[in-house]
């Protein structure tokens, strides 16, 4: 049923777990610590998605946007970057901060609709989540030209979903980057749907990938379950970009498990077939370990540490994260204006005296 | 160490849920995360799993009532990373208790006007089911034609009730009449007769609307109360008013300034369109800053329009009809059209309102002149 998904994608680990041919000649290449990290990793930011979605339902976090199934994407691209290259995410890409530095405190703080959740630590160049659509993939070819026309060695990268796309945003920013020959690094995770529109009523165009040609700038579509291939494909678009070679289109093929966020439910618009195959055949994680398992290089108790490992991260995180003072409710005009109108301040005025 | 489940808003701004069933029943041990109940929101049945671990000692409803966001579900006796102290129901005590209904049978009561609050539920628990609305509909039928013949009002006439009473309480209305002379308006109609697309008045005087509330922009805006403020508006949206079999509506054509005649023709249907049929959304009713009240295809004379705040003015356009005129010393045949303009007359004054009737009429009188300042 999906193997019309498999037009012309890049995959070097086969759903079995086996390595292709030019996938053997990157895995030969790789240190045993890179090819653990990526386990690790993917494991590490599953719990914590599952964790979220428990805290959300507790009432103890806002509306939260999941990833499970995601993690090959958002783990192989963000391992390709270094710490001094420019991530804009949109609000699913928790995995890819956590790779780059963002603590996992803050990115609860986020979720608990707190303002400190935005503000990265210096050293890591991720900026706040973009939850209108595509906005940010403007604001990654500004950064990347800004990093041009200093002759630096920096490259940006946008991440956005199929449904982003279809906005003159993305549009825009191919437009300019192919133009300017900006080191920017577009990365779409198509999942298959946006919220509940599937691809196909998302774009005549059978691939995103395809896109970039109309731009005269590479496009390529990975495999996006397949952790090895989009590190591969990510890396060598970078290289290309520091090179002053220009902009690379991404289309990772990928699928969410659950639904499009805590508010939405999946179950009304997918077929449950295809639901079953994602999560059953063509599982990120799943996959990845029998590849470890079949090189010799999963040991189990080592696995269960991490795992355990995991857990205690995220408690403390949510420790930390909770045991913020918690703001009033006319906090909510504080980010939103410069200067507050006098409707504003009287609004916020009668919230103070409601409390 | 007692933890108080509340229900959290599991979806995006969802008021309440509907408890589906109880995994755990009262003095069974629970583990942190582990599911303890099933709630249906109006979008989907979830889970909620347990911030602690311990023991479930209450459950604050039952299977098949309404649980409102915020409102305590259950009590632990246990041990959680964010302990809350026992707030003594609080906030129990300040929600009103509901009525028992399914989120689809409150949705067909909101629809149908019907206040849930008197109907008698016979359901599990006094729940209110589908066919107890039918019946209290009927009793209301049944009622009403025994008892006497007063008619409720529906909802939308409670709305247009309210905003009236409201605007003729706080705005002195002064309403000023013209009769304007239309030769132009009807011989530019007429001569376009052979065209397929012909135009209706309607999309012309829009136009000249428009164009009119452009040059006099005191007419095309809101007056703030609270602030004693007046705000004009840069674009023109014209609410139409509209009569419809559930009351007047008022849908809402934007940036009429922008468009031409025919775009304006064809969106004055649709809007009036799906406001008879009573599809209008929201958006649709809302921001207009100016309301013209066509009254021509029905009849009328005169009026006393009342103005649709928080705007300042509204226009009735009476019907096109042929006059006796006195041309010099000759009594001749003139096309004309009655106007009546209310405004508020805190913002505006009588001399505004007849400027104001005149620029319509410099452009009624002939409409090519419209041509002259066309950029």
């Amino acid at each position: 049923m999906l193997g019309q998904l498999e037009k012309d994608w890049i995959q070097y680990v086969s759903i079995e777990g086996q390595l292709t041919e030019a996938g053997a000649a990157i895995w030969e290449e790789m240190s045993d610590r890179d090819k653990k990290q990526f386990y690790q990793w993917m494991v590490y930011i599953r719990s914590f998605d599952r964790r979220a979605i428990l805290l959300q339902r507790q009432g103890r976090i806002g509306t939260y946007a999941p990833l499970e199934g995601q993690e090959a994407a958002q783990v192989g691209s963000a391992y390709a970057l270094t710490a001094q290259d420019f991530v804009f995410p949109s609000y699913r890409e928790h995995g890819v901060a956590l790779v780059q530095g963002m603590p996992l405190t803050q990115i609860f703080l986020y979720w608990m609709g707190r303002v400190e959740g935005c503000k990265a630590p210096t050293d890591v160049r991720v900026l706040p989540p973009a939850v209108p659509i595509a906005t940010q993939i403007p604001h990654a070819v500004g950064a990347a030209w800004a990093s041009k026309l200093k002759k630096e060695k920096e490259i940006a990268i946008a991440y956005f979903g199929d449904g982003a796309t279809s906005e003159g945003d993305f549009h825009e920013a191919c437009n300019f980057s192919g133009v300017f020959q900006v080191p920017v690094i577009l990365f779409c995770q198509n999942n298959g749907y946006a919220i509940s529109v599937p691809f196909s009523r998302q774009s005549a165009s059978e691939t995103v990938a395809e896109k970039a040609k109309a731009y005269n700038f590479p496009g390529y579509r990975v495999d996006g379950n397949d952790v090895l291939a989009v590190y591969d494909v990510t890396k060598r678009a970078i290289e290309r970009a520091r090179r002053g070679e220009g902009p690379t289109l991404i289309e990772a093929v990928t699928y969410r498990k659950g639904s499009h966020t805590t508010a939405d439910d999946a179950r009304r618009y997918r077929p449950q077939a295809e639901v079953d195959e994602w999560i059953k055949e063509r599982d990120p994680i799943a996959r990845y370990r029998k590849l470890l398992v079949l090189d010799g290089l999963l040991d189990e108790r080592e696995d269960e540490d991490w795992r355990k490992e995991c857990d205690e991260k995220i408690d403390q995180a949510i420790r930390e994260a909770e045991s913020l003072t918690p703001l009033p409710p006319e906090h909510v005009f504080t980010h939103l204006f410069a200067q507050l109108s006098k409707q504003e301040k009287a609004q916020q005025a009668e919230l103070r005296e409601e409390r | 160490m007692t933890v108080l489940f509340r229900l959290p808003d599991v979806g995006e701004g969802v008021a309440e849920a509907e408890v589906v069933k109880w995994l755990v029943q009262v003095g069974e041990p629970i583990t942190e995360n582990q599911p303890v109940v099933e709630v249906q929101t109006d979008k989907a049945i979830v889970e909620l799993p347990s911030p602690a671990t311990g023991a479930l000692t209450k459950q604050e409803y039952a299977e098949g009532e309404i649980v409102p966001v915020g409102a305590i579900l259950y009590e632990i006796d246990g041990q959680s990373l964010t302990e809350e102290k026992d707030e003594s129901n609080v906030l129990n005590e300040i929600l009103p208790k509901r009525v028992l209904a399914a989120p689809s049978t409150r949705r067909k009561a909101r629809e149908r006007g019907i206040p849930l609050e008197e109907v008698k539920g016979t359901g599990p628990a006094g729940r209110v089911l589908d066919q107890d609305l039918d019946h209290w509909l009927n009793q209301q039928n049944t009622e009403e034609d025994i008892v006497d013949a007063t008619i409720k009002l529906s909802p939308t006439r409670r709305v247009i009730a309210q905003r009236l009473q409201q605007s003729i309480q706080q705005k002195p209305h002064v309403t000023h009449f013209a009769t304007v002379n239309v030769n132009g308006l009807v011989d530019y109609r007429n001569k376009q007769s052979q065209d397929q697309n012909k135009l209706s008045y309607l999309p012309i005087l829009l136009k000249i609307m428009g164009k009119t509330l452009q040059m006099h922009p005191l007419f095309n805006a809101h007056y703030d109360e609270q602030e004693q403020k007046v705000i004009p508006h840069p674009s023109v949206s014209i609410g139409l008013a509209t009569d419809t079999e559930n009351g007047l509506l008022v849908p809402v054509l934007h940036q009429v300034e922008t468009k031409n005649m025919d775009q304006l023709s064809t969106e004055a249907r649709a809007l009036i369109e799906s406001a008879k049929s009573g599809k209008c959304t929201s958006a649709q009713l809302s921001g207009s800053t100016f309301t013209v009240s066509n009254t021509g295809p029905l009849g009328g004379a005169w009026a006393t329009p009342i103005i649709n705040p928080p705007e300042v003015a509204i226009a009735a356009l009476h019907p096109i009809e042929r006059v006796p005129v006195v041309e010099g010393e000759q009594l001749g045949i003139g096309w004309r059209m009655n106007v009546s303009l209310s405004f508020d007359h805190r913002v505006l004054d009588g001399a505004d309102a007849i400027r104001f009737t005149n620029t319509l009429e410099y452009y009624t009188e002939d409409p090519t002149r419209l041509l002259r300042e066309w950029v």
